[in-house]
């Protein structure tokens, strides 16, 4: 039975993040790392009411390609229907549940279950089932049980994302501003982007909102990844956080960006890219100068951006554009997936430098992701110490960095951690709202 | 490079599989006993160390993007940081146990010797245990009558890499 403590646990925003701006104070309780019934209510009222990064249309190409990807705990089906539209099911049978799509992807006309052969077609319908004649001859049994589609499926130029909440407004209004910086990284070519084959998919044994604080955090670059720079500097290149801006957008996005502090594959040179990348460069840029207009082509290539879309989406316009989907597993296990995209008429010997460069960072064998992991699953394993403590502080992490000078109208700095606040406080207005299916928990 | 010194006239047509799983046993040992340069001296020089992903094994590193694509200067700064104490993820440092088997091998069309090998690297870190599973796919030279990797390729048979994750150490 939920307690009425327990019910109070979650309701209070007071009880995850204590804000005092006048003293300089903004902590976040380490319980939001740990607790079970956090995770719980996550699973209720953020994946299961906020619209969620899928996929990227590139991934299934041709129609009746699909893929078996998890979102928000439940299995989908991932799929391109025999009519070219995309389309998200729950994987798993209308009739007694068994999960119908078995192979991570392939291309199939139709989906049949192998329990009992039930079979389906891609827009979701039940075309054949052995036996018909033990069940009612109206239509509407078969209409019953179809596939289950996802409740809201989007599309925003090929980024393809879902919500679980039929009652949700749309994609558009969801995202806000942040719709344009997925849109800079479709607008790289007038080719259009997809995703290469090849996904990094691997764990962290840390909450998820870790990785999330990570990603928006430059302060930790230096410190942390000083081997990654050693390489870069042995390559006759250097790059720091220094100069970066972030901005703070709606429900709960964030974005950080830089200008001139890395090479670009396509657009901005670094010397491990190569001679004939250099040289191909010019043109490419030319190109895009004159597709685009001098701002917008400039803020994609000059700048290089990341964007974390809440909950699930860290959209990496660095070096190389890196997709990141964050699927939380446990309190203290979160997958994670990272897609590499480019332009889908980048020539080889660029989209060779392109993975070479992204691999070389990204991921759990580049040099410098796994400094990241061991600094998330670190936290993960040491906040333990303090749990159950009631003395002042000691059960919080502190993430006040940069409040005094932005409190003066100061910039917001990359290597502050405004933006980690702007995420905990959307956070902890999300898991502490009631919802529709259950409130309060 | 294939080198033929003096009368000794020995390519890849005369290396036996004891051989081959002497190298690999080596290889195992200095890994597992933390001697970096001993074991980048296993390279020739312009070599390559490789993980693909699961799903984009089946393509070059070129066009699929890997775990680890690490060209000769990429191999080199992997080594540097991994004697850095500030790789975080690797200090401490990881401790393997490695078996190897099912060693087969063959003389390519391009001259090389490809060996293939299941392996097992057990990697103890934070306390916990993690298994890893996969095989290899090398290709090895003779550089003055010893054996070399020209690539060094291990791929995992698991759909993810589980929980203890990383791939800081060599796989």
């Amino acid at each position: 039975m939920v307690t009425t403590a327990q019910a109070g646990y979650l309701t209070e925003t007071s009880r995850f993040i204590d804000e005092d701006a006048e003293a300089g104070i903004f902590r976040v309780h380490r319980s939001a790392y740990r607790d079970e019934s956090v995770f719980t209510a996550e699973r209720d009222r953020i994946w299961g009411r906020c619209w969620l990064y899928l996929g990227h249309a590139s991934e299934i190409p041709t129609p009746g390609d699909y893929k078996v990807r998890t979102i928000g705990g439940r299995e989908l089906i991932f799929l391109r229907d025999t009519g070219g539209r995309i389309r998200a099911f729950l994987n798993s049978c209308p009739h007694r549940g068994t999960a119908i799509c078995r192979e991570p992807e392939g291309n199939a006309k139709r989906l049949r279950c192998f329990y009992h052969a039930w079979t389906f077609d891609t827009q979701g319908r039940l075309i054949s089932l052995p036996g018909p004649e033990a069940y009612p001859t109206s239509s509407t049994f078969r209409e019953r049980l179809g596939l289950r589609p996802v409740p809201q499926l989007e599309v925003l130029r090929d980024f393809v994302f879902i919500c679980f909440d039929p009652d949700a407004a749309d994609l558009a209004s969801y995202l806000g501003e942040a719709a344009d910086f997925i849109e800079l990284v479709a607008d790289h070519s007038e080719a259009g982007m997809r995703v290469t084959p090849g996904t990094q998919r691997y764990y962290s044994r840390a909450n998820w909102k870790l990785g999330v604080e990570n990603a928006m955090d430059g302060y930790h670059f230096a410190p942390s990844h000083s081997t990654f720079l050693d390489y870069l500097k042995q390559t006759g290149f250097t790059t720091s956080d220094v100069g970066g801006r972030g901005r703070i957008l709606t429900n709960g996005h964030v974005v950080g960006i830089q200008n001139g502090h890395s090479g670009r594959v396509g657009f901005d040179w670094e010397p491990r890219f190569g001679e004939a990348e250099r040289q191909r460069i010019e043109g490419n840029r030319q190109r895009l100068f004159d597709r685009l207009g001098d701002e917008r082509a400039s803020f994609i290539a000059d700048y290089s951006r990341t964007l974390f879309m809440f909950p699930n989406l860290l959209l990496f316009d660095i070096e190389g554009i890196s997709i990141r989907l964050m699927e939380p597993v446990a309190p203290d296990l979160t997958q994670i997936s990272a897609f590499a995209l480019a332009p889908a008429d980048e020539p080889p010997e660029a989209l060779d430098v392109r993975l070479k460069v992204l691999a070389s960072f990204i991921g759990p064998g580049g040099l410098a992701t796994p400094d990241d992991l061991e600094a998330q699953e670190a936290i993960q394993r040491a906040i333990v110490a303090t749990a159950g403590s009631t003395a002042p502080g000691v059960d919080w992490n502190d993430v006040s960095r940069g409040m005094a000078t932005e409190a003066e109208g100061g910039p917001l700095r990359t290597v502050d951690e405004g933006r980690v606040r702007a995420f905990w406080r959307h956070w902890a207005s999300m898991v502490t709202a009631p919802t529709m299916n259950g409130a309060p928990r | 490079m294939t080198s033929v010194t003096g009368t000794d006239q020995r390519t890849v047509e005369d290396v036996t599989r004891a051989e081959v799983e002497d190298f690999l046993y080596d290889e195992a040992a200095l890994l597992s006993g933390w001697r970096w340069d001993d074991w980048l001296a296993l390279f020739e020089e312009g070599a390559r160390y490789e993980v693909p992903t699961f799903d984009g094994q089946q393509y070059p590193g070129s066009v699929g993007q890997y775990f680890i694509a690490d060209d000769w200067d990429l191999l080199k700064a992997r080594i540097t940081r991994m004697k850095s104490k500030n790789a975080h993820a690797e200090n401490p440092p990881s401790h393997t146990s490695r078996l190897i088997g099912n060693v087969r091998h063959h003389v390519d069309a391009d001259g090389t010797l490809a060996v293939q090998a299941n392996f097992v690297v057990h990697r103890m870190r934070d306390g916990l245990l993690d298994p890893y599973v996969g095989r290899y796919e090398h290709q090895l030279v003779l550089v003055d009558g010893a054996l070399r990797f020209r690539l060094r390729r291990g791929v995992l048979i698991t759909e993810s890499v589980r929980p203890g994750t990383r791939l800081s150490f060599i796989l």
